[in-house]
């Protein structure tokens, strides 16, 4: 299968943090879970990934770097005054893959109010929004960072439903889930990858992941 | 791509100038100025259009960290996100100064205050003030951010305003308006060439600063 990221012995120090030797790939049609605690490092890695998928370095290489990365997170990327219309309005020229009918369809099957503000949507339905943008874009590769957080369980349940039947429509494309929720990551992710103090812990593959159970997932976090 | 940026800033400065909070005072002053009459005064039609380019500043408002996530993983560079941002500002500052012309026409038509020449005068002091506003301070919202700015900005002005209305305007600055406005050319050449410089270097320190920004966000 087909890498379509691949992060070589990453090794970042900022001001009050450190990446040490992290490795890992990404494979076309697969859902990666990233979790650890909070302050473990994962935005700090997400960020250092799209930093470096941007530019030519030789630890982090994103093969499908054309198309960018979709990226996002719990907070909404556009100002809380736009609704869902503005949104595709400014997408349908500002990234050049965007798909409107989809971004529409995906609206419609969360049940999301078009015109309605962002400010003035609840958690739940940012998510969905936020989901609903990172969908419509042909990214190979899209990231979600912490994007459930303060979410109810019904619609964490049908926002998982949905991010593992696109993978299944669109088997070309990769998504990396961070979560410190394990819960989100167990049900959804076919790889597990669990960070500690800047570290990468354990890789849990495909394979072995159904002989791991919750608690062992807990003692490496 | 730029044009989704501009239109961003477009819709953002849109809702927030059709806002209660913005009609309601740019109302208040315009219903002052027509119950002034013959009395009343330029300055209140100038506050009017820097009320209006003000609202323009409001885009670095939604300059978020998940926006700049947004648009760096989308490819988008800083030269097209600073660049679009001074088309924004640059075309905001037109229409406000547009606006203002409008608004001073429209009271000479009705109550024949000021002369021409002096709405005229007026315009372009407005125009160099606004284009004054976009090259300072444009920069240093990337270096210092939007908050720290604000401060510095209601300061100048408040300053600007004061000499403008209280204190005589200087010999050189009355002869050298006089100069352009009585078709001297070459002067009016001379002053374009130089803003145009001077926005030069500050769009290139405007997509230096908002680098660094990026550099220490990531």
């Amino acid at each position: 299968m087909k890498d379509i990221l691949v992060v070589k012995e990453l090794n970042t120090k900022n001001k009050n943090f450190s990446l040490k030797n992290i490795s890992f790939s990404i494979s076309a049609g697969k859902i990666y879970g990233l979790i650890g605690k909070n302050g473990a490092g994962k935005s700090t890695l997400i960020k250092e990934i799209i930093r470096k998928s941007n530019i030519n370095s030789d630890d982090v290489i994103y093969t499908k770097s054309d198309s960018g990365i979709s990226y996002i997170s719990h907070i909404t990327s556009f100002p809380n005054t736009f609704n869902s219309k503005d949104i595709d309005k400014v997408c349908k020229k500002l990234i050049r893959d965007w798909d409107t009918n989809k971004y529409f369809n995906l609206l419609d099957e969360f049940e999301l109010p078009i015109k309605r503000n962002i400010g003035e949507l609840s958690t739940g339905m940012k998510a969905k929004l936020n989901i609903s943008i990172a969908l419509s874009r042909n990214s190979k590769l899209i990231i979600f960072d912490e994007a459930m957080n303060g979410i109810d369980a019904v619609s964490r349940k049908l926002i998982l439903k949905k991010l593992k039947s696109n993978i299944k429509l669109e088997p070309e494309k990769s998504m990396l889930i961070t979560s410190h929720v394990l819960e989100d990551i167990e049900e959804i992710s076919d790889e597990i990858i669990v960070i500690r103090d800047g570290e990468i812990v354990k890789n849990i593959s495909s394979k072995d992941i159904k002989n791991y159970q919750k608690d062992d997932v807990l003692e490496f976090m | 791509m730029i044009n989704g940026l501009i239109l961003k800033d477009f819709i953002v400065f849109k809702k927030s100038i059709t806002s209660l909070k913005v009609i309601l005072p740019i109302g208040i002053l315009l219903v002052l100025n027509l119950l002034l009459g013959k009395n009343g005064s330029n300055i209140l039609n100038i506050l009017i259009g820097l009320l209006v380019f003000s609202l323009s500043f409001s885009s670095y408002d939604e300059d978020t960290e998940q926006w700049e996530l947004f648009t760096y993983s989308s490819k988008i560079s800083n030269l097209i996100l600073v660049s679009a941002r001074y088309i924004f500002l640059i075309s905001i500052m037109l229409l406000s100064v547009l606006f203002v012309y409008l608004l001073n026409i429209s009271e000479y038509l009705l109550f024949n205050v000021e002369s021409l020449h002096f709405i005229n005068f007026l315009m372009l002091v407005i125009l160099l003030l606004f284009s004054t506003v976009v090259i300072i301070f444009t920069p240093l919202i990337y270096l210092v951010g939007l908050n720290n700015v604000q401060i510095i900005m209601i300061g100048i002005f408040g300053i600007v305003f004061v000499l403008f209305k209280f204190l005589k305007i200087p010999n050189w600055m009355n002869n050298l308006f006089s100069a352009i406005l009585s078709n001297n050319i070459l002067m009016l050449l001379i002053i374009i060439s130089l803003f145009i410089v001077l926005g030069t270097i500050s769009f290139f320190m405007s997509v230096f600063f908002a680098k660094k920004r990026s550099l220490n966000n990531f």
